[in-house]
């Protein structure tokens, strides 16, 4: 590692004392180059680090299926689909629990129902608005 | 984006608030699955939901939902009570929600009641049936609906009642 980190070193030393006899011409081009290199890399970036991590949880190593493995080495971009899978979770938990009220609400009305539609006063009775608010105005006038 | 936020929190608090006050609650509609159409409902089914057979398919899945569970229960009631739910079914089925709301709750309200003033409710129920539309709004407009229990023969448990709503002195006992 100490010799790479010293090769590193020396090639980047000859590299910089080259830069002063760089043409006009070819150090534009090198910038116009590094800019593009620097645009691509932005654009790339989360792909590259899913896949990566991707690649290593889902190593040829592990017993993960072979799907899963082929998923992550083609650098399928989920951070593009993270909202669509944030949305759909949203939704299913709504959908789950407006299920648990509905399970609570028919259950709750089925038992009001069946002893409504068996009670001796017919349901009519109970849904005349007038009838009923005039024996209740009664009763509580006396 | 503060602003698209605040904007997104007030339109879910108005559909909680909608959902909440609405009757059935939407979020209740929404959360019930589809139910099945008629001619994939077992034949005893069929035949306890005999009258609700023209009505059945349009219904919306949560009126189905509660008719199946009503079938479910409709085998274990006495049979007097049996003939009662089988009259009153498509009666039932055809008030709009809100009226089956009201009628449950007022329904809560009468089983609250003594037993008798829930005899004093039904006997006045009957006798404000014989009236005429008019003579019911009339009754409604002037009078107390104790004064229903007049046209009635009067029975051993409104008797009472009846007696109270009586403005006249009582006469001289024979």
């Amino acid at each position: 590692m100490n010799n790479e980190q010293h090769d590193a070193y020396r090639i980047r030393q000859v590299l910089n004392h080259g830069l002063a006899d760089i043409p006009p011409a070819a150090a534009r081009r090198l910038e116009a180059a590094r800019h593009l290199a620097l645009d691509r890399q932005k654009q790339e970036a989360p792909q590259l680090a899913l896949a990566g991590v991707g690649g290593r949880i889902l190593g040829e190593r592990t017993h993960f299926p072979a799907l899963l493995r082929g998923f992550a080495r083609s650098g399928i971009d989920f951070a593009r689909f993270k909202p669509l899978l944030a949305i759909i979770a949203l939704l299913t938990g709504m959908w789950l629990s407006f299920y648990w009220h509905s399970v609570q609400y028919v259950e709750e009305t089925e038992a009001v129902d069946s002893a409504l539609l068996t009670d001796d006063l017919p349901p009519e009775a109970f849904a005349d608005r007038e009838f009923i608010e005039w024996l209740k105005d009664d009763s509580s006038a006396q | 984006m503060a602003q698209r936020r605040l904007l997104g929190s007030i339109i879910a608090g108005l559909l909680l608030v909608g959902s909440v006050l609405a009757e059935p609650p939407t979020s209740v509609l929404i959360g019930t699955p589809p139910q099945p159409e008629w001619v994939a409902l077992s034949p005893a089914q069929q035949n306890i939901l005999a009258p609700l057979a023209k009505d059945w398919n349009a219904m919306d899945s949560l009126r189905r939902k509660q008719w199946l569970g009503l079938a479910e229960r409709y085998p274990d009631m006495a049979p007097d009570k049996q003939r009662r739910v089988k009259e009153r079914m498509r009666e039932w089925g055809r008030m709009t929600p809100d009226e089956r709301t009201q009628a449950r709750n007022n329904y809560k309200d009468f089983k609250q009641l003594p037993p008798n003033q829930k005899k004093a409710v039904k006997e006045k129920w009957k006798a404000y049936l014989s009236l005429s539309a008019a003579e019911r709004q009339r009754m409604r407009e002037e009078g107390k609906s104790t004064e229903l229990l007049m046209l009635m023969p009067p029975t051993e448990t409104v008797a009472e009642e009846t007696r109270a709503a009586k403005s006249a002195p009582p006469g001289p006992s024979p």
